[in-house]
């Protein structure tokens, strides 16, 4: 006989059973609470790109307004602009050898922010991580290393170009670094990837590694050269890229490798977006993901790696910029790819134009000033993306 | 009409032990067949194989009569479609937009969406049961769902060969049903579909046939009555086979049996 107890276990038992019984919808049925899509819509992205583009012609002008020299105002910037590109024989030498100075820079300006944020956007898509850039994969020192190599091979640089036949040898060192770049690219992506699957910790430490020891090289570079002072000064503007002064066949360099790199654009960036669940799973839609790695990394490699030949290393605009676009824009490459162009374009200049008018006396290279300001604004948004991160 | 034909496949990974030694196995359009075996048997190599993933070290994979190894890469994905057990990463996308990814094939560069492949994503959304879904993000979903949206995507693909790695691995009852009955529907259709399974307690139920791979070969290709009173299953796979007398009529069922049950 059964005991009051257990009556009461059988009858709890059953009434549990009606409750879940054949007749009501346990949740399978019910559609689960989800969250809409909202991380892009087209409106916000047309909005946001026409925003962009109004603030990149904005600074570009500041850019070319702004100097030592005073503001010259529309008129004067007008009438320089036109005697620099020779359509205006009368106007002032005095006029026309500033804005020559300040469209230099600001074309500078334009070509390595757009570089370096292109290369990162790149990087981070075929390495399917935000934290890849430039600088962190140890590209931008690879190619530091390259043009230093070529510094002191060709007998100087820079200040030091003009006596020594400027285009040769500043080609050589643009080809350098281009080697610098490339040599540590193909080194980290065969030491991080492993039967086609990319592994980031491996792939970001080998980055720490290379930076490391490439470091150390330039140091004991600069050591050496230190008894001429023309080459030591050289060498230590890639340290801390500056991007005054620059060449008129220098920014054609980066120019041309700017172009040819975002000529890679149509070829990579639909792929890229299916890049997002690894090589194996874009493989199987059809995309011949061999060829788009290293397309993208070439070009990565390219725009990086010219940009740094030019002016040296500028940290964070690779790695702060896409990171920035992506909260915008959200993550398809066909918008990213071609944002990170004009956005790396204007937040370079922008930034050095802060510089420019408010910390002018200090005289401080881009370079050391993009580190001050893009590593707490990365340490930010690495706080606020942490969780997400975390399943990288 | 043979879609998948796979003849003496041969394959080893680097420096590991031989995966496959001789594999054969073909599939039919309009064909709903299960693929079962050990862990490391080689059912998920056997896949890639199929799908052109993978190139194997000896024997034959092709696909409608031509060398699957050999296609250009966006032809393949036209051809074949393969769904994988999982993703590593879910992307933080909308579940149409991942499903849009199964029609890279079609499309060529930078161009935009046509109306076939907007149509060829609806119907794929339908067909997998996603379609109230199709705004969601894939990182919020469910797992049976998810599992569902990549069935969804390898449909946007239209492809006349469906090979599936485990679809029902990790789902809940009422979820695994749903996936093999989306996977039916496929092959009803007209699509060859292979699928890999441990749940043969399910696949009875849905595939017409059935092979069996022990020791890197397919050691029983048979239609699912035939495997069902055979004892080939038990002899492969440790399962014993019972018959039920349930509410919905008699089911044969294969399940792991404890030999001795303590006291």
């Amino acid at each position: 006989m059964a005991s009051a107890g257990e009556d009461e276990q059988h009858g709890e038992q059953r009434a549990r059973i009606v409750k879940h019984g054949p007749g009501e919808l346990s949740g399978y049925d019910r559609p689960l609470p989800v969250n809409v899509t909202a991380p892009s819509s087209p409106r916000r992205t047309r909005a946001f790109v026409l925003v962009l583009v109004l603030v990149f012609s904005a600074v570009t002008l500041a850019s070319l307004n702004v100097g030592p020299a005073g503001s010259l105002g529309a008129l004067e910037l007008g009438r320089g602009l036109l005697g620099v590109l020779g359509f205006d024989g009368d106007v002032d030498e005095r006029l026309r050898g500033i804005v020559a100075l300040r469209a230099k820079r600001t074309l500078v300006g334009i070509g390595v922010g757009a570089a370096l944020a292109y290369s990162g956007a790149l990087l981070q898509g075929v390495f399917r991580n935000d934290l890849a850039s430039p600088a962190v994969l140890g590209v931008t020192s690879g190619a530091s290393l390259g043009a230093a190599i070529a510094i002191l091979g060709a007998g100087g640089y820079g200040p030091v170009a003009a006596f020594v036949g400027g285009t040769g040898s500043s080609l050589i060192v643009s080809l350098s670094a281009f080697a610098g770049a490339a040599s540590v690219l193909a080194l980290v992506t065969a030491v991080g990837t492993r039967a086609g699957s990319v592994s980031v910790p491996t792939l970001l430490l080998a980055g720490v590694a290379v930076n490391a020891v490439v470091g150390g090289m330039l140091a004991a570079l600069q050591a050496f050269a230190l008894r001429d002072f023309e080459i030591a000064r050289a060498l230590f503007a890639w340290a801390f890229g500056q991007i005054e002064d620059r060449g008129a066949h220098e920014i054609t360099a980066l120019y041309v490798a700017l172009f040819a790199s975002a000529a890679c654009l149509p070829f990579v960036a639909r792929e890229l977006d299916l890049f997002v669940a690894g090589e194996h799973d874009a493989r199987s839609l059809g995309v011949d993901a061999a060829r788009v790695k290293w397309l993208a990394l070439g070009a990565a490699g390219l725009s990086a790696g010219v940009a740094v030949s030019v002016v040296g290393q500028i940290a964070f605009v690779g790695l702060v910029v896409p990171h920035l676009l992506r909260l915008a824009v959200g993550r398809s490459h066909r918008i990213l790819l071609p944002l990170s162009l004009l956005g790396g374009a204007t937040f370079l200049v922008g930034c050095d134009l802060v510089q420019r008018l408010f910390l002018e006396e200090l005289h401080l290279h881009t370079g050391v000033w993009m580190s001050l300001i893009g590593g707490p604004l990365f340490l930010v948004l690495l706080v606020r993306d942490r969780r997400s991160l975390e399943y990288a | 009409m043979t879609r998948l034909e796979l003849e003496g496949i041969e394959f080893a990974y680097a420096d590991g032990p031989s995966v496959l030694a001789g594999a054969s196995l073909a599939v039919g359009a309009g064909e709903l067949v299960a693929l079962a075996g050990a862990n490391g048997s080689g059912k998920s190599t056997l896949l890639a194989i199929a799908a052109g993933l993978a190139r194997p070290a000896a024997g034959r994979a092709a696909v409608d009569g031509r060398d699957v190894a050999h296609l250009a890469p966006r032809l393949r994905a036209r051809t074949v479609a393969l769904v994988p057990q999982g993703l590593r990463r879910w992307p933080e996308a909308g579940v149409r937009t991942f499903v849009a990814g199964g029609r890279y094939a079609h499309q060529r560069g930078l161009a935009g969406m046509t109306a076939e492949d907007e149509a060829a994503i609806d119907s794929a959304l339908e067909q997998a049961l996603v379609a109230d879904l199709a705004e969601a993000r894939l990182d919020r979903i469910s797992g049976g769902q998810r599992q569902r949206v990549l069935v969804a995507r390898a449909l946007a693909q239209e492809a006349a060969l469906l090979l599936v790695d485990e679809p029902t691995a990790a789902l809940d009852p009422r979820h695994q049903l749903r996936v093999l009955e989306v996977l039916a529907g496929a092959a009803a259709a007209g699509a060859a579909v292979l699928f890999a399974t441990h749940e043969l307690h399910l696949a009875v139920q849905f595939a017409e046939r059935l092979a069996l791979i022990d020791g890197g070969a397919i050691v029983i290709d048979a239609a699912t009555d035939t495997c069902l009173e055979s004892g080939a299953l038990e002899g492969v796979l440790g399962l014993t086979v019972g018959r039920w007398e349930t509410t919905r009529g008699e089911l044969a069922m294969p399940l792991p049996q404890r030999e001795a049950r303590p006291r």
